[in-house]
């Protein structure tokens, strides 16, 4: 990826920061309508499979959801309306504005992005104001900077990519916040601070910065602390180099708070965020002979309670959880988790079908969510030989792999993420559509992601696939989705049922209406 | 498994990607879609992948982003591949292998003479040919699985009966290379996506450091204990158009020895003292 000039980084800087749609002083329709629900089941179609006899009750969501804030609504009723969209609307997108990653931070206050030409972008929520108590706080730049460079390897004759692989916020303990951002080979802890008040008054400079000359000065002053325009400033504290022969594609921050895992292709390495120059590495699946290769990592995260726990899926369809404490190199899992494979459903593709593109604790802790291409599957950590809930994604997919392979899209890697309570989940698609899951109700919801629904506070349409058959009003058919538009990056507020979805260069903000 | 029409596949001009034979894009393929997908016998369909394997493989040095996650994902689908067809290959119709009934056209018969292991292009029991896996395996360093798959030991190995050897029109009757290619190749795919540590090279090391292999054991101090300096460096820093060139930290010698040796001008001069000595 070239480097870019100065003047059209921050054209581009710009332009992510404009909201397209604001939601200007919109006062609500009090003979509006609302729907019943607006999470119901598709005809006919992506019904959540349910492992056979090992339904879980879901105690745990159930409870999570009446635990849940005021925000939530006591029931499993979404409904989404569009909020904002960040990004340019140019019909042709540049490379380097894809955004590549979105995380918020642990208070939902912020919510980061990456993008494929190294910059992160952060927005803030704006505080509710009185006036508009039925629209919720808005999402507004608050910071920009250039996280990573291109680099280049001498040696291989290789670019090393600049773009963002992830971004793991740490859990704040003073006023600043930290974050971590990695690409395929550096991982930089970022502080980003404000700045609000500046000193005014000094005797040896005047407002200017022009030194004075000291001859002319009759009187001393004691300089005062004068507000200024809010300064937000990011710097890297940390950088975290030359540790990863290979691509990184996980980071995670330990629940210790002061350690964090780093998983490249086939090694993982512990690292503490005070020290830069050394790791342990804890994970090395790399064979004596590279010949043999069959299996790379593919995500890691640690627990979210236990900092000795935590796991990493392959591209086989596995996943093993290891505890720190039994060994310093954990090359032998604590647990193993694989479901038998359909033999009805063997294909060419059956394997690359189940490589893992993402792996999830929940909130609680006890159970895990991964996502292969065609499904979402959620794992109770205490059972091993199969997952608890497997949800279909987009199945009519299936009988088109042959297609998809010979495009590539068939290693398109789809993350997933679950909401505050562990209730719900969500994952994205094709056609910018993508789909949440309640686990309570087992009901599925797709949605879509476009400018065509970006009016302001405009409640979201259910969309559906026809996978074959005659099509329905309103239906499209799977030979007319758009491949290249595909949603491989949400994220969900932690507390409130707000969610953030990654559509190329567009990032789109949907909210749960208050019932 | 995809459900399988009996109309035959060559009235739709059958998938002859990899082979220079364009493919008429439709329009939603066009536009991100995926475009009609005819219905394949599954012979026809096993080929296919495995045609944009190999193609997909040779390619994946091209890509702007290779990813070592894709390339294990293709390495073991065409491992997958070539086990399926070596076995298939392998038993006889006597014994109970699940061979897809499709396979309507008889095996080759396995009187072939002995051919050299690593032969050009290796048919398959339809009779289509593509470039052997050995060859592809030389040019990409695809690893894994070449011991035990049919594809690359040939009948005359007494391996794998099903499949007819020919030479490849690249390589004249017998072959060329040896079949140590997994050897040699053997880090040549998977290895190459190492990112090494290279990328602050120049910068990060002082000019000093760059010359510090360079061999001075010729200018030992010993040999140069008579030696005149010229007044002009007794000060102890370099002089004139040599300045750039710091003194090799290497040297154990004493400063003045050092002081010569900076002075590229002066090897004539050490060079008479050499031959003078």
């Amino acid at each position: 990826m070239k480097k870019l000039d100065g003047l059209r980084h921050e054209s581009r800087c710009n332009r992510l920061a404009t909201t397209l749609c604001a939601c200007p002083n919109v006062t609500p329709d009090a003979t509006e309508q609302r729907s019943k629900t607006a999470f119901r089941p598709a005809e006919g179609f992506c019904v959540a499979k349910e492992a056979a006899g090992t339904r879980v009750e879901g105690a745990d969501g159930e409870a999570g959801l009446r635990r849940g804030g005021t925000a939530m609504a006591g029931g499993n009723d979404f409904q989404w309306c569009f909020s904002q969209v960040k990004g340019a609307i140019d019909e042709d997108v540049a490379e380097a504005d894809i955004i590549s990653t979105v995380e918020f931070n642990y208070s939902g206050e912020l919510l980061a992005t990456g993008d494929k030409g190294g910059r992160v972008v952060i927005f803030q929520r704006e505080q509710e104001s009185k006036n508009r108590p039925h629209s919720r706080g808005e999402y507004n730049v608050y910071s920009t900077f250039q996280s990573h460079e291109p680099e280049f390897d001498y040696l291989k004759s290789l670019e090393i990519e600049e773009k963002i692989n992830k971004i793991r916020w740490l859990p704040q303990q003073n006023a600043a916040h930290f974050l971590l951002s990695t690409n395929d080979k550096t991982i930089k802890l970022w502080k980003i601070s404000e700045r609000d008040k500046r000193a005014e008054g000094y005797n040896l400079k005047d407002e200017d910065g022009r030194l004075r000359d000291p001859f002319r000065i009759t009187s001393l002053r004691v300089p005062v602390l004068m507000p200024m325009d809010l300064m937000v400033e990011a710097s890297p504290r940390r950088i975290f180099a030359n540790a990863h022969t290979y691509h990184i594609n996980s980071i995670s921050v330990n629940s210790d708070h002061e350690t964090y895992l780093s998983a490249d292709d086939l090694r993982i390495n512990l690292w503490h965020l005070e020290i830069t120059d050394r790791s342990f590495n804890i994970v090395d699946i790399k064979p004596a002979n590279m010949e043999e290769l069959t299996e790379v990592i593919t995500a890691a995260e640690c627990h979210p309670h236990q900092c000795n726990v935590f796991v990493y899926s392959s591209s086989k369809g596995t996943i093993r959880l290891c505890d720190m404490r039994a060994a310093a190199l954990c090359d032998r899992h604590t647990k193993f988790f694989e479901e038998p494979e359909d033999p009805s459903s063997r294909s060419f593709f059956s394997e690359i079908i189940s490589s893992i593109s993402d792996v999830k604790f929940s909130h609680s802790g006890r159970y895990m969510m991964t996502r292969d291409y065609l499904s979402v599957k959620v794992w109770d950590l205490n059972m091993e030989n199969r997952p608890v809930e497997t949800y279909q994604v987009h199945e009519y997919l299936r009988s088109k792999l042959c297609s998809l392979y010979e495009n590539d899209c068939i290693f398109d890697k789809f993350e997933c993420c679950w909401n505050g309570s562990d209730g719900a989940i969500m994952t994205g698609s094709y056609n910018n559509f993508f789909r949440m899951f309640d686990r309570n109700s087992r009901r599925d919801i797709t949605l879509e992601a476009s400018r065509e629904s970006s009016k302001p506070r405009a409640m979201l349409k259910p969309r559906k696939v026809c996978a074959g058959g005659k099509r329905k009003k309103d239906e499209i058919s799977v030979d007319s989705l758009d491949f290249n538009k595909k949603i491989l990056h949400t994220a969900w507020h932690p507390k409130e049922n707000v969610i953030a979805v990654a559509a190329t260069n567009n990032l789109y903000i949907f909210q749960d209406k208050i019932n | 498994m995809e459900g399988r029409q009996p109309s035959d596949t060559m009235a739709h001009g059958g998938y002859m990607l990899g082979r220079g034979v364009k493919r008429k894009m439709s329009e939603c393929e066009a536009s991100g879609g995926l475009g009609p997908v005819p219905e394949l016998p599954y012979p026809q369909q096993r080929q296919l992948v495995l045609d944009l394997c190999l193609n997909k493989l040779q390619g994946c040095h091209t890509r702007a982003e290779p990813s070592l996650h894709r390339s294990v994902l293709l390495a073991n689908t065409l491992r997958h591949i070539q086990e399926e067809l070596r076995r298939e290959g392998g038993d006889p119709p006597a014994t109970p292998a699940p061979t897809p009934p499709h396979i309507a056209t008889p095996l080759h018969s396995p009187d072939m003479p002995p051919i050299p292991l690593d032969c050009g292009v290796i048919c398959s029991p339809t009779g289509d040919c593509w470039p052997a896996l050995s060859i592809a395996t030389k040019e990409l360093g695809v690893v894994g699985g070449s011991q035990g798959t049919g594809l690359l030991t040939c009948p005359g190995c007494g391996e794998s009966d099903g499949l007819s050897v020919t030479s490849s029109s690249s390589s004249e009757g017998g072959c060329g290379g040896d079949l140590a290619v997994d050897t040699r190749s053997s880090d040549s795919l998977f290895g190459s996506f190492e990112i090494t540590n290279s990328t602050s090279y120049l910068t990060d090391l002082a000019f000093d450091d760059i010359f510090e292999d360079i061999d001075t054991s010729m200018y030992d101090s010993s040999d140069f204990s008579v030696l005149a300096l010229p007044p002009a460096r007794g000060s102890g820093a370099p002089t004139g158009p040599e300045d750039s060139l710091k003194p090799f930290p290497s040297c154990t010698s004493s400063s003045t020895l050092q002081l010569c040796l900076t002075d590229l001008n002066d090897l004539d001069h050490i060079m008479e003292i050499l031959v003078g000595s």
